[in-house]
């Protein structure tokens, strides 16, 4: 991709970068026009921007949709896997459970005489 | 330092009114866990045999109190992920423990994560006397009833929430859970 930002050329070596200068536009060191000219005539950039749009939206029609619980509230419907993320887990949690793998269970001994009837 | 029968509850003051947290306790809620399902009755449409229309349990319904046993995130209001459900687990009164000689040990298992002990009564998490609730001994979450609700539920199980756990008594809950499904299948002594 080619550099639309100004550079200033090594004092040492004395090195020029090249430069798409169309006009001078832009006062800040920017040449915006020659950006936006080269974004809608690159065919990569364009196939690039076009699928982080296309992303963005469907992105929003997907997250609207699950936050419409009237909608999707059905617990056994589909899995949107897409609009999951792990979540994170520290080796520390992982080791502290790890640390008890072989622990006795001894809840068996003792019950309660209520209405679940166990 | 936690014990089995102190720190266990936010204070009054700090009790979050307005959102579900992991390890909250809500009174009088429909307890669902724990179905026969042999004993389900199924109706079918007339004409139809084969197609199930509606479903009923021939018991009493349990109404009592339950602890929020999802996580904190999962329920948050905020979390736009595919979230449908809540989890609850029901608590039962400790005094009606058969084996009172027990109930000492069983109370401390609460600090699993503080003694490391070769033993523990995995499928319950002592919840001690509060004025909240109706337990003067205290009672006990019962981790093999769990059961969930949908997230419609949310409001009506917020405006009976009683209690909330302290952030360290809650973590110890959660310890318990997750080693009562994680742990190897040892029978008792």
């Amino acid at each position: 991709m080619k550099n639309y930002f100004c550079q200033q050329g090594s004092s040492k070596s004395a090195e020029i970068i090249p430069f798409p200068l169309a006009n001078s536009l832009s006062s800040s060191g920017t040449n915006i026009e020659a950006l936006l000219i080269d974004i809608f005539t690159d065919p990569t950039i364009k196939t690039h921007l076009e699928t982080i749009i296309e992303g963005a939206i469907m992105d929003i029609l997907v997250k609207s949709y699950v936050a419409n619980f009237e909608v999707s509230d059905n617990p056994f419907d589909a899995i949107y896997i897409s609009e999951l993320k792990a979540d994170h887990i520290t080796g520390h949690d992982v080791e502290k459970i790890a640390n008890y793998l072989n622990i006795i269970d001894l809840s068996n001994t003792i019950s309660f005489d209520d209405e679940w009837e166990d | 330092m936690m014990s089995g029968k102190i720190d266990v509850f936010l204070n009054e003051e700090f009790v979050e009114r307005h959102t579900l947290r992991q390890g909250d306790i809500v009174k009088e809620v429909h307890l669902l866990g724990a179905i026969n399902l042999n004993a389900l009755h199924y109706s079918s449409p007339a004409g139809n045999p084969k197609e199930l229309a509606s479903w009923n349990v021939p018991n009493k319904p349990i109404f009592g109190d339950a602890m929020i046993v999802s996580h904190s995130c999962e329920i948050a209001r905020e979390n736009m992920v595919k979230v449908t459900s809540i989890i609850l687990a029901p608590l039962r009164d400790i005094h009606k423990a058969t084996a009172k000689e027990r109930i000492d040990e069983l109370i401390k298992s609460n600090l699993i994560d503080q003694q490391n002990p070769l033993a523990s009564f995995l499928k319950y998490f002592y919840i001690a006397p509060n004025s909240a609730l109706e337990y003067p001994d205290g009672a006990i979450v019962d981790f093999s009833k769990i059961f969930s609700v949908r997230n419609k539920s949310y409001d009506s199980l917020l405006d009976k929430k009683i209690a909330q756990l302290t952030q360290q008594a809650a973590s110890s809950m959660a310890l318990k859970l997750a080693l009562y499904f994680h742990r190897k299948g040892q029978l008792a002594p």
